[in-house]
């Protein structure tokens, strides 16, 4: 038997008063008006449960955007899910926040994109760091869960000591530091965003002494980022292994970024049961476990681990979605990757990248 | 590394807590799960932040009738572990 997702992803909106160059949302965003309505939440996180779910992520966009996030948070919470609300924090008061953990919040994950105002403006696309300053004393002051999340790039990397203590200082139980994964407006930002491999390698090492550091104090989880390595991430835990992500229009896909699949179709939760498509829709089926691999995955070592890595990677990158992640050392589109990073080192640090901003949808 | 103090009182961490469903019993934590039975349930399901840690050995001694040394090992190993996590605070 195939086993449930074990956490669902629910992005809920996709307004957001920020406009980060490295958001993962699609490049084309769902209005407010084919946005799921409270009912259609609410039924989706007891089917989820039903499936044996343990968490869902509420993100978005800014999940706060919705007014009715405290009666998501809730039925989540009575249908017996672990929530998360991942968010930039714009704008939370503490009365909001006070409400959200009443009606079930778990743990919050607050993202920061910089520790001085300056850069995380040009980030963003406006000034937020003030106000989630002001929210991380409200979340310890009403002592909730709390992850401190560092999105990391080229623009940012150079300055990893101080944003390292000062998110260390911010005192979270834990912190992420993640580097960007190229999906969605992050793509189209890429050549602003690929860090240098002297950037890496001393982020690598910085990280590994901040682990040390705060040992039993903060947990510390790191994305290791995508291009640099030899072997790719196993997307997702596997494609229709691990997760579900339902967008704010009720589409529920396997990752992130797979609605650019081209052919491929996926259902909608206002059409269809949450099991019948996890387990029967063919937006699921179509690249899970491993019968549509093609050489060099079809009879590689590697491929129960990584599960060939990322099929969105491989389409975007390669032209071929079931062809081997081309971040893959063994992938024979590996010189496509290798011909970016030599362009990256190339490129003059100090320039200003010409961002292209996320939007807001209509 | 820290290791429970026989004084201190362990605690599960802010946003961590144990779901029952179906008679499985699960540790949630942010972003992750820990199926737990047997002696590991029991051990955090006594890390109630009043009784010692102690107290929490002496109880499983006397529970599972087995040498008061050994659990103590066992349990400070295991706590360790969570702690480190933070999924657990002594
Ligand atoms: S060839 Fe495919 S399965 Fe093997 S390591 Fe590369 S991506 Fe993974």
């Amino acid at each position: 038997m195939l086993a449930g997702p074990l956490a669902i992803i629910a992005e809920v909106t996709h307004r957001c008063p920020l406009r980060c160059v490295y958001c993962s949302n699609p490049l084309e965003l769902k209005s407010r008006e084919s946005e799921l309505s409270t009912a259609d939440w609410l039924r989706v996180f007891e089917e989820a449960a039903a499936l044996k779910a343990l968490h869902v992520h509420l993100t978005g966009g800014e999940p706060l955007a919705r007014l009715d996030l405290e009666q998501l948070l809730a039925g989540a919470h009575q249908a017996g899910l672990y929530t998360n609300l991942i968010t930039s924090g714009i704008p939370l008061t503490g009365e909001r926040l006070a409400r959200l953990v009443a009606a079930g919040l778990d743990h919050i994950q607050l993202s920061f994109q910089a520790d001085e105002s300056e850069l995380a403006q040009e980030i963003a696309g406006r000034d937020a760091l003030g106000a989630k300053l002001k929210l991380v004393k409200e979340i310890h002051a009403q002592n909730i869960a709390f992850t401190a999340n560092l999105v990391v790039h080229r623009r940012n990397l150079d300055r990893l000591d101080s944003m390292l203590s000062f998110i260390e200082a911010l005192q979270p139980q834990r912190i992420e530091i993640a580097h960007v994964q190229y999906y969605g407006w992050a793509f189209a930002n890429r050549a602003g965003l690929l860090p240098t491999r002297a950037q890496l390698e001393l982020a690598q090492q910085r990280v590994a002494e901040a682990v040390q550091r705060t040992h039993g104090r903060i947990r510390i989880d790191y994305v290791v980022p995508d291009y640099y390595a030899r072997f790719p991430k196993a997307c997702m835990g596997g494609w229709g292994q691990r997760m579900m992500l339902i967008t704010p229009d009720g589409k529920a896909l396997p990752c992130h970024a797979a609605e650019i699949l081209p052919g491929l179709e996926f259902a909608n939760v206002r059409d269809h049961a949450l099991s019948w498509i996890w387990q029967e829709s063919e937006g699921f089926r179509k690249y899970r476990g491993e019968d549509w691999m093609q050489e060099p995955c079809r009879t590689c070592e590697h491929r129960s681990q990584d599960f060939g890595g990322c099929r969105c990677q491989a389409f975007v990158v390669a032209g071929n979605a079931s062809a081997a992640d081309p971040v893959c050392h063994l992938s024979p589109e590996r010189a496509l990757v290798d011909t970016l990073l030599r362009q990256v080192g190339n490129n003059n640090p100090e320039l200003v990248p010409l961002w292209t901003y996320r939007i807001n949808p209509s | 590394m820290p290791q429970p103090a026989p004084e201190s009182q362990p605690r599960l961490s802010l946003g961590c807590r144990i779901t029952m469903r179906q008679d499985v019993a699960t540790l949630l934590y942010p972003e992750g799960a820990i199926r737990l039975q047997g002696t590991a349930l029991r051990i955090v399901q006594l890390c109630d932040g009043v009784c010692s840690f102690q107290g929490i050995v002496t109880q499983l001694a006397h529970e599972y009738s087995a040498d008061a040394d050994r659990i103590q090992t066992e349990a400070s190993a295991f706590l360790e572990r969570l702690q480190a996590k933070r999924i657990i605070d002594f």
